[in-house]
């Protein structure tokens, strides 16, 4: 019944929106007879597993995708519905790491500059991690350049640019974790680095670690409380081994604040999870913090929030259905809303629902069913552009979707 | 990714589908009804189902430990499903399970298609972390965790469950 309740909503959201990509009938017949795509091994969009959205702030949309062994990246000014012709990026020369929470990502600023990372895995699953860069919008990009020297594996990397258009990059690093299994030393999971990329010429600065000890297997996630005040959300491993999430807020560029713990989920397993947590913060300062427990404590999807700088948190909100394989949250805070997307699987089909907050993430809305699909599909993102917001999503059959997501009273 | 899944499928389409690919060969597709089956396979006795992964760091750090503690209890029946999803070589699962020393373990790896279909069927609230083993008892009672083994609890629970099926 609340099934067919969500197929309902669904169907009449799509044509109160009028818009091709949110769920029209024909496509569901399509989906139905479409062959599964098993052979599709080419570098086009329609062949990727995993893709991601991005508006610049001219309003055009970017997606960023790896298939056929390479990383692609096309824009568009219809909001998805064509492309511009797509743009393969330099072929690492090593295989793309396609793990479970591994992405290639994108990130564009003003005047014309584009930034792009990804990364590659070497055959004991070492992560290289690289940026490419382009300051012609997207024309043209520059060489491969590692995000580091001097580190045996880099992952889960994230440019994100600032209110002031400079490129902050974040990931996890395994340097301190290999010298320490050279000195004898026990070391537990591996550190998070970081670096800016705004030399002139475009060279990345030399990598500075912010926090040892966290957790090797999961996304991480940026943004800012101001220019050059980025705040990072990561799985921490705190003392005892336990693997609970936590954010730091760098003081100034140079200098990462304090690590405050997130949620007291009190996960102690040795266990890869392979989802990493989210995060953002609205005009008003508020973090909006969403990730997957795995604790004795907390298990499944949670949400919280923070007014002061992460400081402390507000009781873990509980996401979803904990027997429909709820996974993958995602947050983002835009035009005075806060939303939350996640993704279940009810034995048939995924469905990706979307909560909506206009108080900061105090009051939620109930999920609203935004989108379904029959088979495999990548994890559902949140991203904003002059004109609302959008579920932006990849999936086997249907392709790649932009969604807009009404704000809900 | 999609060319690893190409790959994957035609190691396992040579293989027979009845009969479990021994560790040392290559593992056979996990499918949808694969967990039926090899429950049926062992009716009465009890079962240890280990998922594992090349990709997971903590899976490959207690490898040996399985190894060990299937040669410690031969009459015990231990299948291993590997269940890297994207990104790994299909082609090392044979290889490091015979270095763990678990080649004569029947072995398995993720089928094609559509991940969330065929961890539903082996539990709805497997959200797909690794390690995680399934411990299915002859009265088909099963008990499930997540991360490491505790291998002398596991031999503990073995040796009950063997006494009662007997």
């Amino acid at each position: 019944m609340r099934k067919k309740l969500q197929a309902a909503t669904l169907f009449f959201a799509s044509c109160v929106l009028g818009t091709g990509s949110a769920f029209p009938h024909d496509d569901m017949k399509q989906m139905h007879h479409s062959p599964p795509a098993t052979a599709c091994n080419t570098t086009a969009l329609a062949c990727a597993s995993v893709a991601t959205g991005a508006f610049g702030p001219d309003g055009k949309l970017w997606v960023i995708w790896s298939a056929g062994g390479r990383v692609s990246v096309a824009s568009s000014t219809d909001l998805g519905k064509t492309f511009a012709d797509p743009v393969t990026l330099p072929k690492t020369e090593l295989q793309l790491d396609e793990g479970p929470d591994a992405r290639p990502k994108i990130a564009i600023g003003n005047a014309g500059q584009v930034v792009v990372t990804y990364a590659s895995r070497d055959e004991k699953y070492n992560g290289h991690a690289f940026i490419v860069r382009s300051s012609d919008n997207g024309k043209t990009f520059g060489a491969l350049q590692p995000i580091t020297s001097g580190s045996p594996s880099q992952r889960f990397e994230t440019a994100a640019l600032d209110q002031d258009g400079r490129v902050f990059v974040a990931w996890i690093d395994k340097r301190n974790t290999a010298q320490a299994k050279k000195d004898g030393k026990p070391y537990a999971g591996a550190a998070l680095a970081f670096a800016w990329d705004d030399m002139p010429g475009g060279s990345i600065q030399a990598a500075k670690i912010a926090r040892d000890n966290t957790c090797e297997c999961c996304r991480i996630g940026v943004a800012f409380a101001g220019p050059g005040r980025p705040v990072v959300i990561f799985r921490n491993i705190f003392e005892g081994g336990i693997r609970d999430h936590a954010t730091i807020t760098f003081t100034n560029e140079k200098t990462p604040g304090p690590l405050y713990r997130v949620s007291d989920d009190d996960a102690k397993i040795d266990a890869c999870p392979h989802q990493g947590p989210s995060l953002a913060i609205g005009p008003d300062g508020v973090y909006h913090a969403t990730w997957f427990a795995l604790g004795r404590k907390l298990k499944g999807l949670y949400y919280a929030h923070s007014e002061d700088g992460g400081k402390t948190f507000s009781t873990p909100m509980r996401l979803g259905d904990p027997d429909a394989q709820t996974s993958r949250p995602y947050v983002l805070a835009a035009h005075g809303v806060v939303y939350l997307a996640y993704k279940s699987f009810n034995g048939a089909m995924t469905t990706v629902d979307v909560m909506t907050s206009r108080d900061s993430g105090k009051t939620w809305s109930t999920p609203r069913s935004v989108a379904m699909t029959h088979d495999t599909s990548d994890h559902p993102l949140l991203i904003v552009g002059p004109a609302g917001a959008y579920l932006s999503w990849q999936t086997l059959q249907e392709g790649y979707r932009l969604i807009p997501l009404e704000s809900q009273p | 990714m999609r060319l690893a899944s190409i790959i994957v499928a035609s190691i396992v389409a040579v293989l027979p589908l009845a009969a479990p690919a021994l560790s040392g060969e290559g593992p056979s597709p996990f499918e949808a009804a694969t967990l039926n089956e090899i429950r049926d396979a062992h009716k009465g006795g009890p079962l240890i189902i280990h998922f594992w992964g090349l990709t997971c760091s903590n899976c490959m750090a207690e490898l040996s430990g399985w190894g060990a503690f299937a040669r410690a209890h031969p009459d015990a029946t231990v299948v291993l499903v590997n269940w890297d999803q994207r990104g790994a070589r299909p082609e090392q699962i044979g290889p490091t399970l015979r270095k763990a020393g678990l080649s004569s373990v029947p072995s398995y790896a993720l089928g094609k298609g559509f991940e969330e279909k065929l961890r539903f069927a082996v539990s709805p609230d497997w959200m797909g972390e690794l390690p995680y083993t399934r411990l299915i008892a002859g009265d088909g009672t099963v008990t499930a965790f997540s991360g490491a083994a505790d291998f002398a609890e596991l031999g503990s629970w073995l040796a009950k469950k063997n006494q009662a099926s007997r």
